[in-house]
Parts: C-alpha cells; structure tokens; sequence
C-alpha cells in the first residue's frame, strides 16, 4: 500500500470553514510531492492531516502503516516519529544553539544520550551546517535557520518530510537552495510533501505537483508545472 | 489496511510490526534522569519566573500555616475546657468506707468514664472556703453540711449527660449534676471553634493550590515553544509532563523550605509573645508545635507544586 492515502478526506473547521472536501490522494515512498494553490485552498491543512494535528471530519487517512483518523492521543507520538516537519516560521528554539535545538528532538524522543552526538552531526552534515553548530539561531541568517530546522526534522531518521512553505520567509537564492536540499533529501530516499507559492521551483523541479483550490483537488500531474498550461485551461 | 471490512474492525489504529518503541529500563532511567535535570536546569533558567512562583507558594503557605497553628491550638484549648467537665455524684450520708468504695467502683465500671475521683466531705469544704475566699467556714457553721462526692471524668466531652444518667442508677448515690446548659454550651462553642478552624484551614489549602497553579501556569506559558516541539517531534506525554512536574515540586519545596523557616523562627516567639501577655491562656509548646507543621508544610508544598503544575498543563496536553 502507499506510504501516505487520503480517501474521501473532508475537513470542516468549528467556524464552519469548509477546508477539504471529498480528497483523496495517495503517495508511494520516495515521492516528491509540491502541494499548490492559492492561500487558503486547504494545502497546510492537508499536512496537518498528515501529522495529525487535525482530524478529518469524514474519510480516512493512512500515513506510514498508521489509521491516522482514528489514532488515540496517546498513539500519536508514535506516528509523529515517522514524519519530520518544517514550516515557513523554522520554529527554533531561541535561547539553545543549532546543536541544541537538534539534539533537544532527539532528546525528546528518547533517543539514548551517547546516540545524540554523532546524530545531530550527521543532520547538520547533511544541511551543511556543521560549522554553526555552536551558533544561536538570532546568529544564522534565514536560510541557514531553515537548514537548521531541517536538520532538526530529519535527526530522528523520519521516513516522511512535511515541509509547509519552506520558502515562504526566503529570497529567491536562498529559496532554491533550500529546494534542492529539500531535493537531495528525496534522493537519498525520504518521501517529501511541500506547499509552496514559489512558481519558479515548481517549473524548474518539475517533480509531481498537486493542486488544490477551494479545498479540492483539482490537478495531480507527475511532472508538474506550478500553473496548467494555458493550452488546458 | 483498506475497505469497509477493515474498518469495521475493532483493531488497533498502530500498524502491526512497527516497534511502538517501548523503551529499554536503561533507556527510561537515562530519560527520567534527564528529565529531571531539565526541570532543574528550568528553575534555574526562569529565575524571576521561578521566583515569583515561590513567593506566591511561600505567600499562600504562610497563611495556610498560620490557619493550622490557629487551629492546633484551638484544638487544644478545646481539649483543655472539655477536660474540666465533670459530673459530680453526691452520696448518702453516713456510708461506711465499703460502700463508699462499692459506689466509686460502681462509678468506674460505667463505660465513658475516664476517671472517678473520691473527695470527702472535708475537702469539699476547704474547696469552698478557698473559693469564697478565704473564709473560715468550718468555724461558722457547727456541722459541715456538705455531702463526699465522686467527680466523674468522661472519656469524652459529649458523654456527659449519658454518664450522668448512669451514674443516678449506682447505689448510695442521692443525687448528680454536670453542668446541664453550662456543658451544652461549651460543647457548641468548641464545636463551632473547631468546625471553623478546620474550614479556615481547608480554604486557606485551597487558595495554596489556585495561587499556585496560576503562577506555575507563567512557567509553562514560558516553555510553550518548548512544548509546542517536543510534541511536533513525537515527544510523549509524560516526556512533556515530567519536567514540568519536577520544576512544580522543587518549587513547591522551596517555598515550603521559606515558609518553614518562617514558622520555626516566628512561633516560639509569638508564644512567649503570648504568655507575658496571657499567662493563663494555654499555647502549645514549639516542640510540640513545630516539627509537625514542618512535616505539614512540606507536604503541602510538594503537593500544590506538583497539582498546580498539572493543572497548568492540562490544556497544552489536551490535544
């Protein structure tokens, strides 16, 4: 079965926003997937679907072998270790150094104390960051704080990497630098869910692209562009 | 994992297979070590924050310790008064020292009774001479008219009025009294001191709990991002919880650690306060008084810590 299936996935907000209706969706592990649309189509709340910090109010949702729909709060821990997230804001943790804030997710998921060191630097070997590693995050410029909270998603080793508007806090350089570690990430075999407005990625990527609008999916092509070409519309 | 038979079923929402990561015992004690250590480390690093949480516990643990000093010693004095609550058997005249002896035994075989104590009619009657003050009665009056007597203590205040009734059915006795209305209305004045020293108390604990579980509530507003993370990354619950619980209990002792210190160096001196004031008025010795309120405080503060601290993260873990 697929790493990650929506199936007639609705979500209605208590306001009586209508989020998602009727998606469904399914990822095979090592996909790279860019989730577009314009702002409020319901991208960010597909991943929060994901790590379930939503639940659908109709349909089913499976990531990673887990019935993420009907998980009890006390399984939820177990199927966040699956998954890395990053969002636009990178979440640091002001006041600990890059080290720290890496090894704090270790930590927080037991990971045995003699494991952390040799795991927070194979993380910041991989975003490039091995050399601030003693730096505060107020100390990084942007980008270097989005590798850092990357590095922070993947110290646990996840099989899946949600990324909610990576680029969204970024300049167009840094932007693409942050996509093809996102991109190299993928190749050395995490699946990798990203919602971006970053038209120029998408169109140089073209990796898969879904498209969602008013909360449907309205577009699922393998290699993607950011918009339908004008000829299909 | 798909189609309706499959969710029909029962099953759990984990896949099978997939380790769910239950921890070896050195795992655990290396966690619940670190754990704890990073709620220290957060009692340190929140200084103002731990602070003013400490003097908002110290505060309310003060007022708590002065409501069960208050109420220790109304307890005594209640005890003290109850104490002096006698029924008084009068016996017939011209008894023989055998059956003055037959009616006290009778007295003591009463079930609610303490004591019985044999006072002649000699005695009876200095007593009153001391109580009219100082007057030579003896020489007044040609025979002393006042019968022996056997004061008879209860094992408790409020079986007064039974152990007098007993008392009319032992033999040689002509008659009893204790105190009727007198009686009853010291019982309902100790009653009432003990009944509102005990709600004083109480309320005083909970405001203890509330004031601290807000000023706790500052500590975890502090972390919230910590928080917001560890869950993000598949911290588990009691992971969160635990240095939270350990920062809520170092504070709560160190509050009770002041407060404590507080009452061992104020009560002594409050009761010497007191007995130059009132030497008549009893208070309970510091001895007896204050490593007990210390055990108190203790467990007080350990207890409202620990509680405000869950209280506090109630929300942050409800999702």
């Amino acid at each position: 079965m697929p790493l990650i299936e929506l199936v007639g996935v609705h979500k209605l907000y208590p306001s009586g926003r209508v989020a998602l209706q009727d998606v469904s969706l399914s990822v095979e592990e090592g996909e790279f997937v860019f989730l577009v649309g314009p702002t409020g189509a319901g991208k960010s709340t597909l991943l929060r679907l994901l790590y379930r910090d939503e639940v659908p109010t109709r349909g089913r949702v499976h990531v990673a072998g887990y019935e993420v729909h009907r998980l009890r709060p006390g399984q939820v821990p177990w199927l966040r270790r699956q998954l890395g997230v990053v969002f636009q804001d990178f979440k640091l943790l002001a006041d600990r150094t890059v080290y720290e804030n890496v090894a704090f997710a270790l930590r927080a998921v037991g990971t045995p104390p003699e494991w952390i060191p040799g795991r927070v630097r194979a993380a910041l070997e991989l975003v490039g960051l091995e050399d601030r590693a003693d730096a505060f995050p107020r100390q990084l410029s942007g980008g270097e704080q989005q590798r850092a909270s990357i590095a922070r998603a993947l110290a646990n080793r996840p099989r899946i990497l949600l990324a909610d508007e990576p680029t969204g806090n970024l300049d167009p350089d840094t932007s693409w630098e942050i996509v093809t570690l996102l991109s190299r990430i993928n190749l050395r075999g995490t699946t990798v869910i990203m919602t971006t407005h970053n038209k120029t990625v998408v169109d140089i990527l073209r990796r898969r692209v879904v498209e969602l609008h008013d909360g449907r999916v309205v577009r699922d092509e393998v290699w993607g562009r950011y918009a339908r070409p004008r000829a299909a519309l | 994992m798909r189609g309706p038979a499959r969710l029909s079923e029962p099953s759990t929402a984990v896949p099978e297979g997939i380790p769910q990561a239950r921890p070896h015992l050195r795992a655990v004690l290396s966690s619940a070590a670190y754990l704890t250590g990073e709620g220290a480390v957060g009692f340190w690093r929140n200084g103002l924050m731990s602070m003013a949480a400490v003097s908002a516990i110290v505060a309310a643990l003060l007022a708590f310790g002065g409501a069960v000093v208050s109420l220790w010693n109304l307890e005594a004095l209640a005890l003290r008064v109850e104490a002096q609550l006698v029924a008084v058997a009068y016996l017939r005249e011209d008894l023989s020292p055998a059956q003055r002896e037959a009616a006290r035994r009778a007295a003591a075989a009463i079930p609610e009774v303490r004591a019985v104590s044999f006072v002649p009619r000699e005695q009876a009657l200095r007593r009153l001479e001391e109580a009219l003050g100082g007057v030579e009665l003896a020489a007044a009056v040609s025979k002393n008219p006042l019968p022996d007597t056997l004061e008879v203590y209860p094992n408790r205040a409020q079986d007064l009025p039974r152990v007098a009734e007993a008392l009319r059915s032992v033999p040689y006795v002509a008659d009893v009294t204790h105190g009727g209305d007198a009686t009853e209305r010291v019982l309902a004045l100790t009653r009432l001191v003990r009944g509102a020293g005990a709600a004083v108390t109480l309320a005083m604990g909970a405001v203890s709990v509330v004031v601290s579980a807000n000023a706790l509530r500052l500590t975890v507003l502090a972390r919230k991002e910590e928080v917001e993370i560890m869950r993000l990354v598949g911290a588990t619950s009691w992971f969160v919880r635990w240095p939270f619980l350990v920062e809520g209990l170092l504070q709560g002792l160190v509050a009770a650690a002041c407060a404590s210190a507080f009452w061992t160096a104020f009560y002594p001196w409050a009761v010497a306060r007191l007995q130059q004031a009132w030497p008549f008025l009893p208070v309970l010795p510091t001895l007896r008084v204050v490593p007990l309120l210390v055990a108190w405080l203790v467990a007080a503060g350990a207890f409202v810590g620990l509680l405000g601290a869950a209280v506090s993260l109630r929300r942050f873990l409800a999702k």
